[in-house]
């Protein structure tokens, strides 16, 4: 910092430490956070530039609050039936809360019978995870905003039901708390709060608890809630690849009834909340497109050049926006505005390089079946960069019109 | 430059630390630092290199060719290293197979020949020494917190004895395998470098 006296006379430098709050004032800065969660903000910018929109951080958060709906009821439709099938397939129920708790309330968990059972089974095991979650992120929220004396701002909710959704049925809440803590921490406030990340929170979330628990996000064990051996049906398509697509149906797994993370199961249901996001003109349909053609180049590319040896080579791409992850991170995660890239040729190139990663980490990463987190996460990474070329090349072109004339 | 001899030694540990101010000598503070034990061995030998290495070359400053000098302290901080080795190699056998390669790649850590280039060529031995064991010190510092944060929430033992009751042997505690991996060291460095900076914010850069 240099010291130069006229600069400082002139215009005292702001300082944060001229806003010093009294306990008071701090219980007033609490409650009106949780205020403005119900009634709006009353602050109105003072400062004469700002832009007159309808939209706003709420609105989108909103937005996407609607879209998420479809996939949180279909996921939780799922995982009380995933749950019904495994013990009309003689595997014993876990003894859980959520599963005495229905007993409890009178309904069989096992029973095949009840489609409300299996829908009341499978928001037991989710509730306690999104509103941890929301806990996680909002307590964190609310530590910065005090500490940097900024309005607490709107959005938690779609980052813990973001989060929620990619988890097994069976994550611990607390492990799914602590991670969302560290991915608000570590992916929104350490860059400033919303609108500054580099990575979706929720991504880097769901690497955390990848790499600190390992065995919740690993192996065939964490899909369905149940104890017991799994019989060949209920694994993920592994290493033993095509063989095992023959024993899916391609229409169960796209309206989502076959064992997964709650949200990402059903493709329909992602299918139609990215429509809505489209439509509300929330997210890029470039990026949409991009990450669809991407994908499509890749797994053809795959087949093509299959060396043999490797059967997830040949795994077309009708199956590849079923399976895993994929639907959703196309839906919800590769589109988010702010990690992504931000000019429109940028866009393109963005959902086109993730949607062939998405493949490249599938075919060729034994140890990442689902390649979508990991892939969508490093390429928030690049979103910059994409960013950079195409703002310096139309820097370039520009000049060179102008020197032309 | 006359520098007091009070803030040429504290100034390296807080204010201006190696580590956390300027970003030096990362490598052995993300390798080494997942248990105690290494990061106070680690620690010692290069506190004990730097200062030595700052002394000699602050003896021999004016002796010393400017067009050969970097080649000159490379000589001077090896000759040390290996000493610092092999001391460590005779009497904690154990320590020194664990630390492994990187007793030997101090001669790489960029603070040594930093402060021989910035301070010792152009300061008295007693100030230069001060300095050495001063930015040793406040590397030290850096590893040992890291290690001390790393230990406990990625083995659940500090020094190697049970602090957190881990499921392992029945308890509570599910260690975070974050921590063990390199990658947990790169956030916990980057965690005490914010906190430290939101705590003395002249050391924010002006970006």
């Amino acid at each position: 910092m240099s010291e130069s006296p006229e600069k400082g006379q002139s215009r005292p430098p702001a300082s944060r430490k001229t806003l010093r709050l009294t306990w008071p004032q701090a219980v007033r800065a609490v409650s009106r956070a949780f205020e403005s969660l119900r009634t709006g903000s009353r602050e109105i910018t003072a400062g004469p530039a700002h832009v007159r929109d309808a939209v706003s951080i709420r609105r989108i958060a909103a937005v996407y609050l609607i879209a998420l709906i479809p996939c949180l009821l279909a996921g939780a439709y799922n995982t009380g039936l995933q749950v019904q099938l495994a013990a009309s397939a003689g595997l014993p129920l876990l003894d859980d809360w959520p599963t005495r708790l229905m007993s409890g309330m009178g309904m069989d968990p096992a029973s095949a019978a009840t489609s409300a059972g299996a829908f009341v089974h499978g928001l037991l095991y989710f509730l306690p995870l999104a509103v941890g979650c929301y806990l996680a992120a909002r307590s964190v929220e609310l530590i910065f905003a005090l500490v940097r004396r900024e309005q607490l701002g709107p959005g938690s909710w779609v980052l813990a039901l973001v989060f929620a959704l990619i988890l097994p049925p069976a994550t611990p809440v607390w492990q799914a708390m602590l991670a969302m803590a560290f991915g608000v921490v570590m992916g929104k406030e350490v860059f400033g709060g919303t609108g500054r990340n580099l990575v979706h929170p929720v991504l880097l979330a769901w690497a955390f608890l990848f790499v600190t628990y390992p065995e919740t996000l690993s192996g065939d064990a964490i899909w369905v809630p149940v104890d017991g051996e799994r019989p060949a049906w209920l694994h993920q398509v592994s290493a033993s690849g095509s063989p095992v697509l023959a024993d899916l149906d391609w229409t169960s797994a796209f309206l989502g009834l076959t064992p997964g993370a709650f949200g990402e199961t059903s493709a329909l249901a992602c299918f139609l909340g990215a429509g809505w996001l489209l439509l509300a003109r929330v997210v890029s349909w470039r990026v949409v497109l991009g990450f669809f053609a991407g994908s499509i180049l890749a797994s053809a590319g795959f087949a093509a050049a299959d060396p043999g040896g490797n059967p997830l080579f040949g795994i077309p791409v009708h199956w590849q926006i079923v399976l895993g992850g994929w639907a959703f991170g196309m839906a919800f995660l590769v589109t988010d505005p702010v990690t992504g890239a931000h000019t429109n040729p940028g866009r393109w190139v963005y959902g086109l390089i993730a949607g062939a990663f998405v493949v490249f980490v599938r075919v060729l990463n034994p140890t990442q079946l689902d390649g979508t987190a990991i892939a969508l996460l490093f390429m928030n990474l690049f979103a910059p960069l994409i960013d950079y070329w195409f703002v310096a090349a139309n820097v370039r072109r520009r000049r060179a019109r102008n020197a032309a004339q | 430059m006359a520098a007091s001899s009070r803030s040429t030694f504290l100034d390296p540990l807080l204010e201006k630390n190696p580590v956390m101010g300027q970003i030096l000598g990362i490598c052995p503070a993300l390798a080494i630092t997942t248990l105690v034990e290494n990061a106070v061995a680690m620690a010692a030998a290069t506190t004990a290199v730097l200062a030595l290495s700052n002394l000699s070359i602050s003896l021999i400053r004016k002796l010393i060719p400017d067009s050969v000098r970097i080649i000159i302290y490379l000589v001077i901080v090896a000759s040390l290293v290996i000493v610092a080795d092999q001391i460590l190699r005779a009497f904690f056998p154990d320590l020194s197979a664990q630390l492994s390669v990187y007793v030997g790649l101090i001669i790489t850590n960029c603070i040594i020949l930093g402060r021989a280039e910035a301070f010792a060529s152009q300061n008295g031995p007693v100030l230069s020494t001060l300095d050495g064991l001063g930015n040793g010190l406040g590397y030290g510092l850096v590893l040992v917190v890291v290690a001390s944060i790393r230990e406990v929430l990625g083995s659940g033992t500090f020094l190697g004895h049970p602090v957190l009751a881990t499921t392992a042997t029945d308890g509570w505690f599910e260690t975070l395998g974050l921590m063990t991996a390199p990658a947990g060291a790169f956030f916990v460095v980057m965690v005490l470098i914010w906190i430290l900076r939101a705590w003395k914010t002249d050391q924010v850069e002006e970006g």
